[in-house]
């Protein structure tokens, strides 16, 4: 099956920086997620046992998503953040 | 068992092993091998510096004491790595831009190279991580001593350890951190040697958690059941303090001195941040996965135990002598690589900022006459940095290695932390400025000092249980744990919180209310907008600096081979052969950027400063520019106006010369119609003339004869009075009569005067009267010519068939203007400008019996009478404006 044609030209420079927001928001998403212990803490005491397998559950999820998101961003065009400084590449556009 | 001795050997094997490595990596580096030491994990693993003895035999400490909240520490880091695209990836570019080679360099930098941010950053971090190298010692000084009473012989002299150790740790800081100036401050050997020690100590914890996982326990669901067992099984979070750990935790990391330098200083490529910044994290996930499990089997087989030292005391419990070893090492390298790069980041701050600028004040001489500035560098940094581990082991010999250094690992951070506003204010606020920032440090140092650093000390240090209780003189809401009298918040909470809420408040209230100088304003902009351009602006304008002294005080620094090669190079550029460059402002911008990879920016700026005559941007300078581009913007404009007048002359040129030639030949056309003018009637009259001299005719002929004589003189003498009229007129000899009258009787005069009746066609004139009735103050019978003359050209010129006359007065601007428009073709545009002049006659129209004077002679009359006439171009037909006299 062909793809249909697409009027969308820089679908791979928009997919990038949709990454790239996608990076930005991680930060967000990992405190509100180290945070959410704090919701009712204090009505309820919490089992260390349980309470540590959530935090260290959501911590590894946070590194995975920053790892898929980071290889991701590697392979788009444009890589993960040319450096201009360095000789031969190119400043990345934002 | 382990004997003490065998750990001695083995760790002075592991130090030789570190040597060994660090040594490697400079090499690989010097000859070009190094391409793997840009490698993101290499990086990823010298960021592990962050995890210190502190956390290596702290975290369990900490897990047995207060459950989770030690994973507060790594929650902070994970969080700033995982959003490097906000924060760090403009701190890495502008690091690399800007060649900054520390944090108060940094801070420095970005105020205006001020001198005076830089020493206050110097100092803040100098006081905040002295403890926390005590810290370091009494840690190694500990886990010595495990092994000793292990042995059952005991550590003869802790002391005497910790002094050797810090000795050790001076040594090899010395010999790798400043082997060399280099350019861009980077230590392979050292960052190589830190990797190997990263690894260590994770395979250490690692194995220890595994063995007390699969080995003590039955594996994970034994240690929940021992979780549950223990006295940490309910988890006492408390909400204030989880959220402000993961806040200062955050700010540390960024903030830590030797942080910076891995982070910043050391990186070599942007790419190794990516990578880092979700590999890093997973470093202190791993770190931290066994912590609780390690705490908690400690405190059931070991309940009396130091639980500081579970990570050590657990496996020698077991009589698992290797693996004690290994986690000695793995102690021993959290350990010494904290101290050797905090060492390195605090010696090149406190030899930038403190020692170099008063050597070179000292030394008026100025930067190109003192002596090797290479060797003083070195030697500062040298100096600097057993100065920094001598402070480590003074402040450990002070404090007796007592159980309060344990908390300082979280007040040494709040110490930093401090320089969080400024810096992040100065990466995305161009309205920061220096003395808010400068305002900021100090009050939020003050707060932290007051809060938390002085009360550390218990009742030995200036704060007293009263003083804590009571607040200094009785001033109660000046409590150093209670301000403003809002009391039961913890005291690092509180500390944290006053400390940070009153330095942003003062950092934002000065920077609103100074005003920043032209080089900090140019320094924000390019931290600010590091992204859209990755160059240095801050401008020298050309001063009298001669190149030769320029490349002697860059030699000083650089190295000979180097700085030759830079001048070279800019030679080069410039199109010259030699070593000696133009001192242009570009080059000098190139040079001092290169100076301050080795000696920090605000040192650079001045020993530029010091040769070229201190010739810094200044406001002057910068209203120079901007007057001098405000003169050549006036100039342009000025020649452009000019251009555009000579180009407007230009064409009244030519539209005059096109008039005269036209002129010109209407006045050879004219006068050949003037003879012939003149030669029609003269012929007449001299032909009747002679008919009559012979006589002998009827006088019905006589008087018919005699009759067009004198029709013909008449004739004559009109065309001559024209002539003479004109002249008088052009002359300037007319006298006016000036009396008053009204428009109404001028037109009513000019129209029965007129003749209106050609070829039998009348002239039908349409007037408007209401609009007539004008009071006019002029010479009325010049004006009623100037109207006759107006209506007989319409009489005579109009080739309509039904010929209409329409006068009409109309008010413009003031004005009063009376057009006379008729229906005929009009007159074509090229003879428009041409109709007002003498002698010019639009047709051959014999019979209109003029000589092409009377349109010149109305514009006479009616310049003359102060008003004007026009020809109105687009009316349907000839029109005429007259406007009258005021």
């Amino acid at each position: 099956m062909t793809r249909r044609p697409t009027t969308f030209l820089a679908r791979d420079t928009y997919r990038r920086r949709r990454l790239i927001d996608g990076l930005r928001v991680l930060p967000f998403l990992g405190a509100l997620l180290f945070l959410v212990p704090l919701l009712g803490a204090e009505t309820t005491g919490r089992a260390t046992a349980y309470a540590g397998m959530y935090l260290f559950a959501a911590w590894f999820l946070l590194i995975v998503g920053a790892a898929l998101m980071i290889r991701a961003l590697a392979r788009a065009p444009g890589g993960v953040g040319a450096d201009p400084l360095e000789p031969g590449s190119r400043g990345d556009e934002v | 068992m382990v004997g003490f001795n065998l750990l001695i050997f083995v760790s002075l094997a592991y130090v030789g092993f570190l040597f060994l490595v660090a040594f490697w990596g400079d090499r690989q580096a010097r000859t070009g091998h190094g391409g793997w030491l840009r490698a993101p994990i290499i990086y990823t693993l010298s960021l592990s510096i962050y995890c210190t003895a502190w956390t290596f035999y702290g975290a369990v400490g900490y897990a047995a004491r207060s459950g989770l909240e030690f994973v507060t520490i790594y929650l902070g880091p994970t969080l700033v790595m995982v959003g490097w695209w906000w924060v760090l990836r403009k701190l890495v570019r502008i690091g690399r831009a800007q060649r900054i080679t520390s944090i108060a360099d940094l801070i420095s930098s970005r105020y205006g190279k001020s001198n005076l941010l830089g020493v206050l950053v110097t100092l803040l971090a100098v006081i905040g991580t002295t403890p926390y190298i005590a810290l370091q010692l009494q840690s190694v000084v500990l886990s010595f001593s495990v092994f000793a009473q292990q042995g059952g012989e005991g550590l003869a002299d802790p002391e005497a350890t910790a002094f050797w150790v810090a000795v050790g740790l001076a040594a090899f800081t010395v010999l790798f951190g400043t082997r060399n100036l280099d350019a861009n401050e980077r230590h392979h050997g050292v960052v190589t040697a830190i990797a190997v020690e990263a690894v260590v100590k994770l395979v250490a914890l690692l194995a220890v958690g595994i063995f007390v996982v699969w080995g003590v326990s039955g594996g994970p669901a034994d240690i929940v059941r021992t979780i549950e067992a223990s006295p940490i099984d309910r988890w006492d979070l408390q909400g204030p303090r989880w959220a402000t750990m993961i806040f200062l935790s955050a700010a540390a990391f960024l903030t830590l001195p030797r942080m910076f330098q891995v982070l910043v200083v050391e990186n070599v490529d942007e790419k190794q941040l990516a990578t880092a910044s979700w590999a890093f994290p997973f470093y202190m996930f791993l770190m931290s996965l066994f912590v609780v499990p390690i705490a908690v089997v400690g405190l059931e087989i070991l309940p009396d135990g130091n639980p500081d030292l579970f990570v050590l005391t657990v496996p020698l419990h077991f009589e698992q002598g290797g693996l004690a070893m290994l986690t000695f090492l793995g102690g021993f390298s959290s350990a010494t690589s904290m101290v050797i790069v905090a060492a390195i980041a605090l010696s090149t701050m406190v030899s930038n900022h403190i020692v170099m600028p008063i050597w070179l004040s000292a030394r008026s001489g100025g930067a190109a006459m003192s002596g090797d500035v290479r060797q003083v560098v070195l030697l500062s940094r040298r100096m600097s940095i057993a100065g920094v581990l001598g402070l480590g082991w003074l402040y450990y010999h002070l404090s007796g290695g007592s159980e309060a250094l344990a908390s300082i690992g979280l007040i040494s951070f709040a110490g930093v932390a401090q320089v969080l506003p400024s810096m992040i204010g100065g990466l995305f606020w161009r309205g920061a400025t220096r003395v808010g920032a400068a305002l900021g440090l100090t009050v939020g140092f003050a707060v932290w000092a007051y809060a938390l650093f002085l009360p550390s000390f218990g009742d030995a240090g200036m704060m007293t249980a009263r003083v804590l209780a009571e607040g200094p003189w009785g001033i109660g809401w000046l409590r150093p744990q209670a301000f403003f009298g809002v009391e039961g918040m913890d005291p690092v909470v509180h500390a944290i919180f006053w400390s940070m809420v009153l330095n942003t408040g003062c950092f934002v209230l000065g920077s609103l209310l100074s005003f920043p100088r032209p080089i900090e304003r140019l320094q924000g902009a390019q931290f600010v907008n590091v992204f859209e351009h990755s160059r240095t602006a801050q401008g020298w304008t050309r001063g009298n600096a001669e190149s030769e002294d320029l490349l002697v005080m860059a030699q000083r620094i650089m190295g000979a081979s180097q700085a030759q090669a830079l001048f070279q190079e800019e030679s080069a550029r410039q199109g010259k052969d030699g070593y000696l460059p133009d001192t242009t402002p570009d080059f000098l911008r190139i040079l001092e950027r290169e100076l301050s990879g080795s000696v920090g920016a605000a040192t650079a700026h001045a020993m530029v400063g010091q040769i070229v005559g201190g010739a810094a941007v200044s406001v002057d300078d910068l209203m120079a520019v901007a007057d001098e581009t405000q003169q050549i913007l006036e100039y342009s404009s000025q020649l452009e106006a000019k251009s555009e007048e000579l180009a407007r002359t230009a064409r009244q040129l030519q539209e005059a010369n096109e008039k005269l030639t036209s002129l010109s030949i209407q006045k050879d056309a004219f006068l050949s119609q003037i003879s012939h003018e003149l030669r029609t009637p003269m012929t007449s009259i001299r032909a009747f003339s002679e008919i009559l001299k012979e006589g002998e005719m009827a006088v019905e002929d006589t008087r018919k004869y005699s009759g067009i004589i004198q029709d013909e003189a008449i004739r004559l003498t009109r065309l001559l009075d024209d002539l003479l009229d004109l002249s008088v007129l052009e002359a300037g000899q007319v006298t006016l009569n000036v009396q008053s009258g009204n428009l109404t009787d001028v037109l009513d005069r000019a129209v029965s005067a007129a003749s209106t009746v050609r070829d039998g066609r009348p002239l039908s004139i349409k007037r408007t009267p209401s609009r007539e009735d004008v009071a006019l103050r002029t010479d009325t019978d010049r004006l009623a010519q100037v109207f006759i003359n107006l209506i007989a050209n319409a009489s005579k010129y109009c080739d309509s068939a039904k010929p209409r006359l329409a006068i009409s007065v109309v008010e413009q601007g003031g004005r009063r203007h009376v057009d006379f428009v008729d229906n005929g073709t009009g007159i074509p545009p090229e003879s428009q400008v041409v109709i007002f002049e003498k002698f010019s006659r639009l047709s051959d129209q014999q019979k209109a019996g003029g000589a092409g004077l009377g349109l010149a002679i109305c514009r006479e009359i009616m310049s003359k009478l102060g008003g004007g006439i026009t020809y109105l171009p687009g009316q349907g037909g000839a029109a005429f404006r007259v406007t009258l006299p005021l």
